[in-house]
């Protein structure tokens, strides 16, 4: 039995991984812009005066939040949903954003509702309209309070993301899986893998950081801010 | 200046205006005083549609203000839009200053004129300063309103309030949030611009001051105006004597 040279695994495969991490990165990346887009839509029903809306967005989340992403991976890519026959990327991209909106969508509305409703009474009372309110009060101050339990969920997504190698994404697990079964070498393979999710999610941490300071630090936080986030997170 | 006839407004079953008129004329300073819930508050915040008012009618400049309350006593947005005129016109002083904690003194300053008015930021930026300046606060321009204690904020908000150059400021409860020790740093900005003739409205506990600064004093209780006139008149007045016995206990 031939024992190869240590790292020549791990060099033959990393052109494989840097692939499959593209495509996780791909992937994460456009479900976390659906996801913030389709859970702002779903927050802002969530907060309207109609009853049958407020409903409806509360159903969503119930219904999401509460199914395994496996679950809606499997229906998207297998029994083509309305007719529709997916690939794989579409259906995970699917079946990941609609996931993510139902969480995105509490915090989101969450931030919303934290924003100081005497802030917003200043902004009226300097004769801003709706939406120069929403850019100059609403947009900083949510920003502010959103953005650690936004991250951690962008974190949960990226890991998560994982799981769509199940219905044959070719993402940095399902590569990762494939150099293992044919090598069995576990930490040229695996270990080089989790390296390279660690790299990613240390890059979203590495943002949460920037965005914290950039909104937080020249307000001279205060400890009640602090409460507020740490409840939400 | 303004004028309200009529003017109603109820919170569930609960009337907190019922039926009140009211004239503000250019350059009056009005302090509008009475026991908790009597509904000052919703009456100054009527004026500049914070509170949407049920029904009655006001005019401020000779211009009617239409308004639709939502179901939450508020603003529509449409109305939001159309209403920014009034909220330009009429300036806004609160209990608890809401400067926005984001923004530096200066940047709050300039947010209404540059923002809202669509200024020149060169242009309004001496002006901002000029103004910290007549509030002594002129070395605070890049300080962060959490930096500030509460009697500097309220004086950077009657300076933001200033900077609209509106037509008239209403105070509500300018110093109730502030540590006893502040009051008077806050109240004697107040006299000063009363004396340059600025049309004020002002609720307040502060007797005292109402008694010395305002033209007129109005006693609300109840959701009504039960007396109103020149200070020396109105204080004489036997159920203004009962509430003013309960604050100096």
């Amino acid at each position: 039995m031939n024992i190869p040279e240590p790292g020549s695994v791990a060099a033959e495969y990393f052109p494989i991984f840097l692939n499959g991490a593209l495509t996780t990165l791909g992937i994460v990346a456009a479900a976390i812009v659906c996801a913030t887009v389709l859970g702002y839509v779903i927050a802002t029903l969530r907060l309207s005066r109609i009853r049958a809306l407020r409903i409806f967005a509360a159903a969503y989340v119930w219904f999401f939040r509460g199914l395994p992403l496996m679950l809606s991976l499997f229906f998207f890519y297998y029994t083509k949903p309305f007719g529709l026959t997916l690939d794989a990327f579409s259906a995970g991209l699917i079946a990941m954003s609609l996931n993510s909106a139902s969480f995105f969508s509490e915090i989101i509305r969450a931030g919303l509702k934290s924003v100081n409703t005497g802030h917003l009474e200043a902004a009226d009372s300097v004769g801003m309209n709706p939406l120069q309110k929403f850019l100059r009060v609403t947009g900083p101050e949510g920003i502010r309070l959103m953005t650690p339990p936004y991250i951690n969920n962008c974190i949960i997504m990226l890991k998560e993301s994982a799981q769509i190698s199940v219905i044959t994404v070719p993402d940095l697990m399902l590569q990762g899986q494939k150099a293992y079964n044919s090598t069995y070498n576990v930490m040229e393979t695996l270990g080089v893998v989790a390296a390279m999710y660690l790299a990613m999610t240390s890059l979203l941490m590495a943002l949460q950081i920037i965005i914290e300071k950039k909104t937080g630090r020249k307000m001279g936080t205060t400890k009640s801010l602090r409460e507020t986030v740490g409840s939400m997170a | 200046m303004i004028s309200i006839t009529g003017l109603t407004k109820s919170y569930g079953s609960r009337e907190v205006l019922k039926d009140v008129d009211l004239r503000i004329l250019p350059g009056e300073v009005v302090a509008i005083i009475g026991p908790s819930g009597a509904g000052k508050s919703t009456l100054l915040r009527c004026i500049n549609m914070l509170e949407v008012p049920d029904s009655g009618r006001i005019h401020v400049d000779g211009r009617q203000v239409f308004y639709t309350p939502n179901s939450r006593g508020k603003l529509g947005v449409l109305d939001q839009f159309r209403l920014t005129w009034l909220r330009r016109e009429i300036s806004m002083v609160f209990q608890q200053f809401n400067l926005w904690p984001h923004r530096t003194v200066l940047d709050n300053l300039l947010e209404g004129p540059v923002i809202s008015k669509r200024e020149k930021r060169a242009v309004a930026e001496p002006r901002a300063l000029e103004k910290l300046r007549s509030v002594g606060l002129e070395e605070k321009a890049d300080a962060y309103p959490a930096d500030l204690s509460g009697g500097q904020q309220q004086r950077v908000a009657i300076c933001r309030a200033l900077m609209m150059e509106p037509k008239a400021i209403l105070f509500d409860e300018p110093t109730s949030a502030l540590d006893p020790e502040l009051v008077n740093e806050v109240l004697d900005i107040m006299a000063k611009l009363a004396k340059t003739g600025m049309t004020m409205v002002i609720v307040t506990h502060e007797m005292k001051f109402a008694r010395e600064v305002a033209d007129r004093v109005i006693f609300m209780e109840h959701g009504g105006i039960v007396a109103e006139g020149p200070p020396d008149e109105v204080f004489q007045h036997p159920r203004l004597r009962v509430y003013a016995s309960h604050l100096s206990h």
